[in-house]
């Protein structure tokens, strides 16, 4: 029986939160939630996720920094990163990839392609 | 012959070169699809009187050693596509006047070796020249002797020479000095030593082939085959005669590439390098052409004279002379001549060129007394300065020839000149393809092997000429044995042409290559190295910019140029330009034109780059913002150069006042693209942000129809809000766009300020009275304004909308007071909500500007709505402004004037 | 790059040719030799300088 992967959705977007967690749980993930930078990381203190949804442009602490600290730290870096995000000019992914994302998907983005790459990066 | 016949033909022949050109230059359009032809054609004047004459004299009596100065040119053929080519760019691109120009533009735009190169080049192609006169006047000689009149008066024959000359030297100054500008083309002249190669050949093949009839016939195969006198002509006296084959055609190599008549008419007056793929194989062929009949003429001549003297240079005259075929023998004659006057008028105006650019004008101003007598009449003063070198260099040529070159073969004396030339090779040829190559190692490289080539080529001459003592070859300058002229370093190399050559070019690199890399540049050197050697980067945005003539003037042009390159560099650059295209120098508040303008550009692009400099002066001439696109590149070339001169040299002034200069065009051209680039961006990305959530609902709820009906009714209601919210964006960037652009009308009636207020608040009274939160107007003027009614409500709307979303939900006040200040009414609404910090109450009125609360209470606004705000009163001439409230919320300010 | 090629075979013909035109590829027909009687000397560097041309030429017209 595989366990059930975690995954961690970080927006301030609350019809973000709301659309993908109903989506993520529906598919039998398990979802935790952070509206803003503080509370992801609070919640990456407690558990590593399996992936991390991140937005980048945030009040208080942008998707970049997180995905550093995601990446460079011993505990967490098993952790895969999908960037979402409205950025979507080349050098906005490129420097994406550079900070060390998975995958970077632009908003709006396609539920079922988020469903796929998920599911992917997963095995 | 008879003399005044043969006067009169030559001047015909003169009157004929004369109106060929004329021709050329006017009809411009015919050359078009002969242009290469005439190109490659013109190329052919290196075959000179030596070719005509020489040749067949050196294969009377060495052999086959005359076809090595044909070897060079034939190996430098594979090589004219690439370095040559090169070359012509890089000359095309700078404006090069001649050789002189070239290696002193290369490195550094150095006067010094500029005139050292001309030096170099007079004092060598001098008795070149003088070996064409002693040419002339030696046929001369042999025509009027072969016939059996005794008419010919001693008188002519010793002025013939210096007639010539004169007449040449007219012809010369008519169309070498007609246009003003030495960088531009002469397609007369081209024309005309076009027409000249084909007179030659013409002629050498009616001589030749008379004399193989008429001569050779009478002899059959194996007689000459076997004749022992005869053998030398077959094959290579093969002790000393590899090495100065070799040596020769190195020589001839160098030589092809660096006379100062080749460069003028291969490199300097070529139209399109494109033509160089026809002269590859059209000039081979006319070389081979013209040598095809050397060896059977020179059979001829021994065979002819039988053992009798004969001046064997002239065999191709002498012969149909001697079998009466007058005809025939002047039309040789014509053919010499044409060789001769070919190399005298094209060598004569490229030295010409090089004495008044590169040496008399440099000491006129360097002469402060000379220099502002100069510069008010700078016209006539180029001019004449010119007429007088070429009359002055043909003087020197005449003398020369009067006084030493009867004693020495054609041959001889031409081998050393190109020795002097070839000192060129390492400047040149490094310099196109090493950027380290600089002026230092060039002066000395030249330096160098010019003495070695003067003490072993020259000073030989003098001391045959009882110029200077024998002892000096017997045993060495100063009595020391390995500095004797004909062996340095007791090491004798076969003749002395190649023994010379060797030390001279070995001396030369060796010096060229050791400075270069144990010395620095200077910044000019760097540039000009840049430029020369990735010409390809250079050249092509040089071609294409093309900025129109707007409303400028020459002082303007000048203290830009001043803020990149100084004050006085600017002034003396913009000088040498007047100066070198002849033009009177214009007033400062004269509009520039498109010459000076393009100038300017060049200049600036050595300084800042191809790219920045033609956006700087476009935006100079437009002042308009600039396409995204000449902005990167300015951007990439910017960053390129301001490296290449942060590596490179000591911060001098000048330096950092372009560093400055150049980021401050910088920062201004990030901002404006900034500007744009964040307005799309964001647009697009507000556009983003609901699309996501929508299109997110969408697909879950098309991909679960099995969803809960609540959260179904859930997700829809959010998705309704985040459309209509996409709706009041898209509405409102079109709105803020028709205002910014201008489209707006304003609808103008007059009304009461309080009545206008008084409309939208109670619109509002009712959502304020349900949320327990207040909002009163109090008014203490009547007077009325003209306003568009639509436009203000918004404007209040959206204020006051503002204020009521941030309001605290219990005690929430809003207070809207209208008065009269100074022949405004003014418009206060003030709330007691968290108000907008202080930093921030300017860029509140910025488009998509927000204070990031708004996301969390997914109450948002687009950021927009006070930009409009801001705009409509604007458009009213009015004002508006955030303060801070009584109560420590927002206070919004509008001011609208009274009429 | 397609130039950079055409350059290097421009460059060797010329290195070709000048090997031919000298010692010791050339002292192999410095003999008193006559081929349709012209002597072979001649003929040799003739037709060295033809190919020479031509072989330039082709290098450089082709696309």
């Amino acid at each position: 029986m595989k366990t059930t992967k975690k995954i961690l959705i970080v927006d301030d977007d609350p019809n973000i939160l709301l659309s993908v967690e109903f989506l993520l749980v529906k598919n039998g993930y398990n979802v935790l939630v952070a509206r803003n930078g503080m509370e992801a990381m609070e919640i990456i203190e407690d558990t590593v996720p399996d992936i991390v949804l991140l937005d980048i442009m945030m009040p208080d602490v942008d998707g970049y920094v997180i995905c550093e600290y995601i990446k460079k730290n011993e505990r967490t870096k098993s952790a895969k990163v999908i960037f979402l995000s409205a950025k979507s000019r080349e050098v906005d992914v490129n420097f994406g990839y550079e900070m060390g994302a998975d995958l970077y998907m632009v908003k709006p983005f396609s539920t079922r392609t988020l469903l796929e790459k998920i599911n992917v990066l997963l095995t | 012959m008879n003399i005044w016949l043969m006067l009169f033909v030559t001047l015909l022949y003169l009157v004929l070169l004369f109106v060929v050109a004329y021709v050329a230059e006017k009809k411009q359009v015919l050359s078009n699809k002969w242009s290469p032809f005439i190109y490659a054609l013109s190329i052919g004047v290196y075959c000179t009187a030596w070719t005509f004459y020489g040749s067949i004299g050196r294969a009377t009596i060495s052999g086959p050693d005359f076809l090595a100065i044909y070897v060079g040119p034939i190996l430098l053929m594979p090589l004219f596509w690439g370095f040559y080519r090169k070359i012509i760019k890089i000359s095309k691109v700078q404006k090069i006047t001649s050789i002189a120009d070239f290696i002193s533009a290369r490195y550094g735009k150095n006067i010094s070796l500029g005139a050292l190169v001309a030096i170099v080049c007079i004092v060598g192609i001098i008795p070149y020249i003088s070996l064409q006169i002693k040419a002339i006047a030696d046929s001369f000689d042999i025509l009027s002797a072969s016939s059996n009149s005794a008419s010919s008066t001693t008188a002519i024959q010793t002025w013939k020479p210096i007639i010539v000359t004169i007449v040449l030297g007219f012809f010369i100054m008519l169309f070498g000095t007609s246009k003003i500008d030495a960088s531009e083309k002469h397609r007369g002249l081209v024309s005309a030593i076009a027409f000249e190669s084909i007179v030659k050949l013409f002629a050498f093949f009616i001589g030749g082939v008379f004399i193989v009839i008429y001569v050779l016939n009478n002899y059959s195969s194996i007689e000459i085959q076997q004749n022992p006198r005869l053998q030398h002509l077959f094959t290579f006296n093969s002790e000393s005669g590899y090495l100065s084959w070799f040596g020769m055609s190195i020589l001839s190599f160098t030589a092809f590439v660096f006379l100062p008549r080749q460069f003028q008419l291969g490199v300097i007056e070529n139209k399109d390098d494109e033509h160089l793929k026809t002269a590859i194989w059209v000039f081979p062929l006319y070389l081979i052409l013209i040598n095809l009949l050397v060896i059977p003429v020179a059979v001829a001549g021994i065979l002819f004279y039988n053992g009798q003297a004969y001046n064997p240079d002239y065999t191709l005259l002498s012969l149909p002379g001697a079998l009466h075929a007058d005809s025939v023998s002047m039309i040789v004659f014509l053919g010499g001549f044409s060789a001769a006057t070919g190399m005298i008028i094209v060598e004569t105006i490229a030295l010409s060129t090089m004495f008044s650019n590169n040496i008399l004008i440099p000491i006129i101003l360097s002469v402060p007394a000379l220099k502002n007598k100069f510069f008010t009449q700078v016209l006539k003063s180029i001019k004449w300065i010119r007429r007088i070198s070429i009359l002055f260099l043909l003087m020197l040529s005449y003398l020369y020839f009067q006084y030493v070159a009867g004693k020495y073969s054609l041959v001889s004396i031409g081998l050393i000149s190109f020795a002097a030339v070839a000192q060129f090779a390492p400047s040149v040829m490094f310099g196109i393809y090493w950027k380290r190559a600089n002026k230092l190692a060039s002066l000395a490289g030249i330096g160098f092997g010019i003495s070695i080539w003067f003490f072993t080529l020259v000073m030989p001459t003098l001391i045959t000429a009882n110029l200077l003592p024998s002892s000096i070859s017997e045993f060495g300058l100063f009595g020391i044995s390995w500095l004797k002229p004909n062996s340095l370093f007791g090491i004798a190399i076969s003749d002395h042409i190649t023994h010379a050559f060797f030390w001279s070019i070995l001396m030369n690199l060796i010096a060229f290559v050791s400075i270069s890399l144990f010395t620095e540049q200077s910044s000019d050197e760097v540039t000009q190295a840049e430029l020369f050697v990735d010409i390809d980067q250079y050249s092509s945005s040089y071609e294409q910019s093309f900025i129109r003539s707007g409303n400028v003037n020459i002082a303007d042009l000048r203290s830009l140029l001043a803020s990149f390159i100084g004050e006085q560099k600017s002034k003396q650059l913009y000088r040498q330009y007047f100066l070198r295209n002849q033009l009177e120098v214009p007033n400062d508040d004269q509009k520039a034109d498109q010459s000076v303008i393009t100038y300017t550009e060049k200049i600036l692009s050595g300084v800042i780059g191809a790219a920045s400099a033609r956006i700087i002066l476009q935006s100079m001439m437009k002042d308009e913002v600039v396409r995204m696109n000449d902005v990167v590149n300015l951007l990439k070339e910017s960053q390129q150069i301001l490296q290449l001169n942060k590596e490179l040299s000591n911060k001098s002034s000048e330096l950092s006042k372009a560093y400055d200069a150049l980021s401050k065009a910088n920062t201004k051209l990030k901002q404006i693209d900034q500007l744009k680039d964040e307005f799309l961006y964001t647009v697009t990305h507000e556009l983003r942000t609901p699309l996501t959530s929508v299109r997110a609902f969408t697909e879950i709820m098309h991909d679960h129809p099995d969803m809960d009906e609540t959260k179904r009714q859930e997700f829809l209601k959010v998705m309704v809000g985040e459309m209509e919210r996409l709706s009041k964006l898209i509405t409102q960037v079109l709105d803020l766009e028709k205002l910014e652009s201008g489209k707006q009308v304003l609808h103008l009636t007059e009304l009461p300020a309080e009545q206008l207020v008084n409309k939208i608040v109670d619109a509002f009274k009712p959502s304020f009275e349900k949320d327990a939160q207040s909002i009163e107007v109090r008014v203490s003027t009547d007077k009325t304004v003209q306003v568009d009614v639509d436009l203000l409500e918004r404007v209040f709307v959206n204020i006051i909308g503002n204020a009521k979303k941030y309001l605290p939900l219990e005690n929430g006040n809003v207070l809207i007071t209208v008065s009269e200040i100074e022949k405004n009414i003014q418009i206060d609404i003030e709330d007691n909500g968290p108000g907008i910090p202080m930093e921030q109450r300017l860029n509140v009125f910025d488009k998509f500007y927000q204070i990031h609360q708004s996301k969390k209470n997914n109450v948002g606004g687009s950021g927009l709505g006070l930009s409009i705000c801001k705009k409509i009163i604007d458009l009213h001439k009015g004002q508006i402004a955030v303060e801070e409230s009584v109560w420590s919320g927002a206070k919004f300010i509008i001011q609208i004037p009274l009429n | 790059m397609k130039s950079r090629l055409k350059f290097q075979r421009l460059a060797f013909v010329c290195i070709l040719a000048a090997i031919l035109l000298n010692f010791p590829m050339i002292s192999a027909f410095n003999r008193s030799v006559f081929v349709m009687g012209l002597p072979i000397l001649y003929l040799y560097v003739l037709i060295v300088m033809l190919f020479t041309v031509a072989l330039s030429t082709a290098i450089i017209i082709k696309k």
